[in-house]
């Protein structure tokens, strides 16, 4: 059962000459929710549509274990799916939708459950070309879900979902997650995928440069010890001098590891007279993590050149 | 394949105009027949010839069903819901093969369909004008009934090489507006052409084998004369037409399944 339920290794994607995947390996493990970032033509959406047999690309890819391509993708049973945008026919209402993409058992009881766990009860019977984008979206994310699919792939599912349904939507993949259901997810609302991934991967110009857990990546990343002092100048020569890494900030805000004492630090300040009269603590979040990635990726590309 | 003919079926079925067109072929060919009652000596259009093509129906029929060929794929790349059927676990070639089976039976149940409508408007309007078991003087000493059977058989051979021009296009160009064209040119343009064509058969004898020669099938069932323009025998226009489909639909195949989407 640690067989990931999605491995891709090596998967190579050309147009024409140009290349927009490069030798991308990774593996998803099962009940994980897998984010997958990076900036606009990065090769998220490629990668995603190689996984589901949409487009050729070379290398191999198995899910649940079983090898699938682009011609032979039997085990695509086991996966649900949004990628770019809804698709929606017109002249069919929600719910026929439904009926049309419902296989196996008990399909009229999913429907059901599946209509009330996205909140489409409302408007699930009238004609689906009266939908605003947020409905066609948990349309299409309800189709994605409708067979208890073990892996889901959602590209950029909360386009044009309000607050409401975004939060709503985040509640149902923690379920489903907790249900065994993996999701591979990608998006540029990082705010929302620091919420709900467990692993995290950064693509960058068709090559994945980051692989990791969320919780690695965030305590990787930068903390930063903002005070507040009697003399705020002072302090800062005082901190530099004992050797502290400062920001340009005029506030003296030290750049500290993750565990980090604060006595010494305020020790150093008594010494001098200085009162320390607030000190707050701040951690870089995904977005500055996932931001500083690329442009250390952009720098190593600039360096090769 | 069940659950791609099922879908298939589902979508077809949830179409308003696929009710519409029902209810216009039964209102036209009763109308039509209704209009033969009306007028009984009309030269232009006996009411025989008119219950030969089922009071127009044929040619109503190759109208509609190259507009639902055109648009069963071509919808699928206009909606984006392509994706949504590929990503099943199904190929691509099952996928098209599937819409090409559903089409069949929208196409057999049309003709089944305006052959009762026809057969109603005969009894009803001008069972006094004519005979089913009648000879047809016009034809191979076929009864009218026979005619009736043999020019509807053979129009749907012929309906069968548009569509699968149609298909064709609809695969290659992703777009219902070149795939209605291309079956409109390929059905209607011939006309027009066609005496071209004819002088180019007379003169050399291997152009009879190019395919828009093969659309002459039905009229040379029902006019056996045409035989001296197409070179061809019925047999050898039958066998054609059904190589030429299985071709352009093999054809479409190939591309269907290379297609990225």
């Amino acid at each position: 059962m640690n067989q990931p339920i999605l491995a891709v290794h090596q998967l190579n994607k050309s147009f024409g000459a140009k290349q927009v995947l490069h030798d991308v390996s990774f593996a998803c493990q099962r009940g994980h929710v897998i984010g997958l970032v990076g900036a606009n033509g990065a090769g998220k959406t490629t990668l995603m549509k190689a996984i589901l047999g949409l487009t050729t690309a070379t290398g191999q890819i198995r899910i649940d274990g079983q090898p699938t391509s682009f011609d032979h993708h039997e085990v695509l049973h086991e996966v649900g799916a949004l990628i770019e945008y809804p698709s929606i026919y017109p002249f069919m209402s929600g719910r026929d939708h439904l009926k049309l993409f419902a296989k196996g058992p008990h399909r009229r009881q999913r429907i059901d459950r599946t209509i009330a766990d996205l909140h489409l009860t409302k408007y699930i019977d009238r004609p689906a070309k009266g939908y605003s984008l947020g409905m066609k979206q948990k349309l299409g994310i309800a189709l994605a879900i409708l067979n208890d699919p073990k892996l889901v792939v959602l590209d950029e599912p909360m386009n044009g979902l309000d607050p409401q349904a975004n939060k709503e939507l985040r509640e149902l993949i923690i379920t489903k997650r907790q249900a065994g259901t993996t999701f591979l997810i990608s998006s540029h609302i990082l705010g929302e995928l620091q919420r709900i991934a467990d692993d995290l991967l950064v693509i960058d110009h068709g090559k994945i440069v980051k692989q990791t857990t969320m919780a690695d990546l965030l305590a990787a990343s930068s903390h930063q010890l903002i005070l507040s002092t009697s003399d705020d100048a002072m302090a800062r020569k005082v901190l530099t001098k004992a050797g502290y890494l400062l920001t340009e900030d005029p506030k003296p805000t030290i750049r500290v590891g993750a565990k980090t004492q604060l006595e010494p630090i305020l020790d150093a300040l008594s010494h001098q007279q200085i009162t320390v009269l607030d000190i707050q603590h701040h951690d870089a979040d995904l977005e500055d993590s996932v931001l500083k990635l690329l442009a250390q990726d952009q720098l190593q590309k600039e360096g090769q050149i | 394949m069940r659950t791609l003919l099922w879908q298939e079926t589902f979508k077809l079925l949830k179409k308003k105009s696929t009710y519409w067109v029902t209810i216009f072929l039964v209102i036209s060919g009763l109308g039509q027949a209704f209009l033969e009652k009306l007028y009984p000596h009309n030269k232009v259009l006996t009411a025989p010839m008119a219950f030969s093509s089922s009071f127009a129906a044929t040619t109503w029929l190759i109208f509609i069903m190259i507009a639902a060929c055109a648009t069963v794929l071509s919808m699928e790349f206009q909606y984006g819901t392509v994706k949504e059927i590929i990503y099943q676990q199904y190929s691509r070639s099952t996928i098209l093969m599937s819409k090409w089976l559903v089409m069949l039976g929208y196409s057999i149940y049309l003709y089944v369909m305006t052959g009762a409508v026809a057969l109603l408007g005969k009894v009803l309007f001008v069972n006094d004008q004519f005979s089913l078991t009648a000879i047809d003087p016009y034809s191979n000493h076929l009864t009218f009934l026979q005619q009736w059977l043999a020019s509807m058989s053979s129009s749907f051979i012929t309906l069968w090489l548009v569509l699968s021009v149609v298909f064709l296009f609809a695969t290659l160009f992703r777009s219902a507006t070149m795939a209605v064209t291309a079956g409109i040119v390929a059905f209607f343009a011939f006309n027009a052409v066609s005496v071209l064509m004819f002088k180019l058969i007379t003169k050399f004898n291997w152009v009879k084998w190019n395919p828009f020669n093969f659309l002459n099938f039905s009229n040379q069932i029902t006019d056996p004369a045409r035989h001296a323009l197409t070179q061809l025998s019925d047999t050898q226009l039958l066998i054609g037409s059904l190589a030429y489909t299985a071709l352009f639909l093999a054809i479409g195949l190939v591309s269907f399944r290379r297609q990225n989407v």
